[in-house]
């Protein structure tokens, strides 16, 4: 189910790093530019995943 | 008439023969406390069954054994069903057993006990060997009753949270002979056959001690610690420990909170992210702003300074006027000085220097002459 070959839990992680570096003192204006850009990305994959929800219940019956 | 002497083994034979065709000794059920559990190495387990006053010995054969979901103990409050056989030789009695029930609470905690410190030994519990259960799980997997109230609550719960997640129900006995193979094999069938399983539940409602046992018995522990799938036990209510718990990768206190630890709620992880990206907006927005000002600054600073230096050329230049025009030898014309210059531009300023042939121009405050030289001299110091 991962998009862009991303799944939700690495595109959640690196936007979280993404929004944690921007803030960052170390970080320079270009740098928080790329950031942005980044972040946005894993954003819109987050958001993808989220809103492309199809959720499916199964029942497997166990062969005795 | 009195009857003939029987032989010994006669009378045992007839005994036996008596024992094995009572319908009643046959298929009895007797109740007491083991005593003087052995363990046999044909397979056999004997014991005895002992009250306030009496004593039976009991041998339970080895293929019954196996199905003992807990090995016997001395102190066990028991119900076996078994037949009296006798055994000939020295004209006792036993009973033949088939099956072993374990009753009261007391014998269960001895089992548990029991189980848990065999279990312990083996490394099951070991912290070491602990998956840690994946933050966004794909597909959830529920192991336990079809009916039961638990599949019901988990299902319930991770809806309401989240509508990501797909779910497998695994339909199997949770009490009774047979549950604990079945949950066994479906640990291991969701291990086999489903690669795309991120977490699994375990579990059931609540019930009594002894329905729960189905989830100490070795066989489940032993499908928990192998599963690669994360497995999240959720036995009973909160104050129910079971084996099950002790060896799971997380322990849940009640169905409905595996439900919520196996799958996070996606109005909040959207919340989340929606969080985040406003604050990196935000926090681009400052650094654009606070670097535009950063360059206004240094724009201001270089006009001022351009501006400055070209107010310091100014005045520069307006002093040096300034001086020019207050050293402008003809200003002293106004006093009435005149400038006698020679036809050639030069200026005289000694007699002796004129040429009376020349014609020499005279310069006033206002206006100038030309004029001839009649006569020159010098005063007596010869100036």
């Amino acid at each position: 189910m991962a998009i862009n070959g991303e799944s939700f839990e690495t595109s959640l992680e690196k936007l979280r790093e993404m929004s944690e570096k921007i803030k960052s003192p170390e970080t320079d204006l270009e740098g928080s530019i790329r950031c942005y850009e980044e972040g946005m990305k894993y954003y819109k994959n987050c958001e993808k995943i989220l809103a492309e929800a199809k959720q499916k219940i199964e029942t497997f019956e166990l062969e005795q | 008439m009195a009857i003939k002497p029987i032989s010994v083994t006669q009378l045992n034979e007839y005994i036996s023969r008596v024992l094995s065709t009572d319908p009643l000794l046959t298929n009895v059920t007797v109740h007491g406390e083991a005593s003087g559990v052995k363990y046999h190495s044909n397979g056999f387990i004997y014991f005895s069954l002992v009250d306030q006053s009496a004593k039976v010995n009991c041998a339970l054969p080895g293929e019954y054994a196996r199905d003992l979901k807990y090995e016997l103990q001395d102190g066990m409050d028991l119900n076996i069903n078994g037949s009296l056989r006798l055994y000939k030789k020295n004209g006792s009695y036993s009973i033949f057993v088939r099956n072993v029930e374990i009753c009261g609470e007391g014998s269960l905690a001895i089992a548990f006990e029991q189980m848990k410190n065999k279990l312990q030994n083996e490394g099951l519990f070991d912290k070491s060997h602990k998956k840690q259960l994946p933050a966004f799980p794909y597909k959830v997997g529920v192991i336990t009753s079809a009916t039961g109230a638990a599949v019901r609550d988990i299902l319930k719960i991770i809806k309401s949270r989240n509508n990501v997640v797909d779910i497998v129900v695994f339909p199997v006995l949770v009490q009774g002979d047979g549950a604990a193979p079945q949950i066994s094999h479906a640990i291991d069938i969701a291990n086999e056959k489903f690669d795309d399983i991120d977490v699994l539940i375990v579990g059931r409602g609540g019930g009594a001690a002894e329905d729960l046992w189905a989830f100490n018995e070795e066989i489940v522990a032993h499908s928990i610690y192998d599963s690669r799938i994360p497995v999240i036990s959720a036995v009973g209510h909160e104050i129910d420990f079971t084996i099950s718990d002790m060896v799971a990768d997380v322990r849940a206190e009640t169905p409905t909170a595996a439900a919520q630890i196996a799958v996070p709620d996606t109005t909040e992880l959207q919340n989340n992210i929606d969080d985040m990206k406003r604050q990196m907006s935000l926090e681009l927005n400052n650094r654009v702003m606070f670097n535009a000002m950063k360059v206004e600054n240094m724009m201001k600073d270089i006009r001022d300074s351009f501006n400055n230096r070209i107010e310091m050329a100014r005045n520069q230049v307006g002093s040096l006027k300034m001086l020019l025009t207050e050293n402008d030898p003809r200003r002293i014309l106004e006093n009435g000085y005149s400038i006698v210059e020679s036809s050639g531009g030069k200026v005289i300023t000694d007699a002796k220097a004129i040429d009376k042939s020349d014609k020499f121009k005279l310069i006033f405050h206002k206006g100038w002459a030309y004029c001839t030289i009649i006569e020159t001299g010098s005063d007596k110091d010869g100036d």
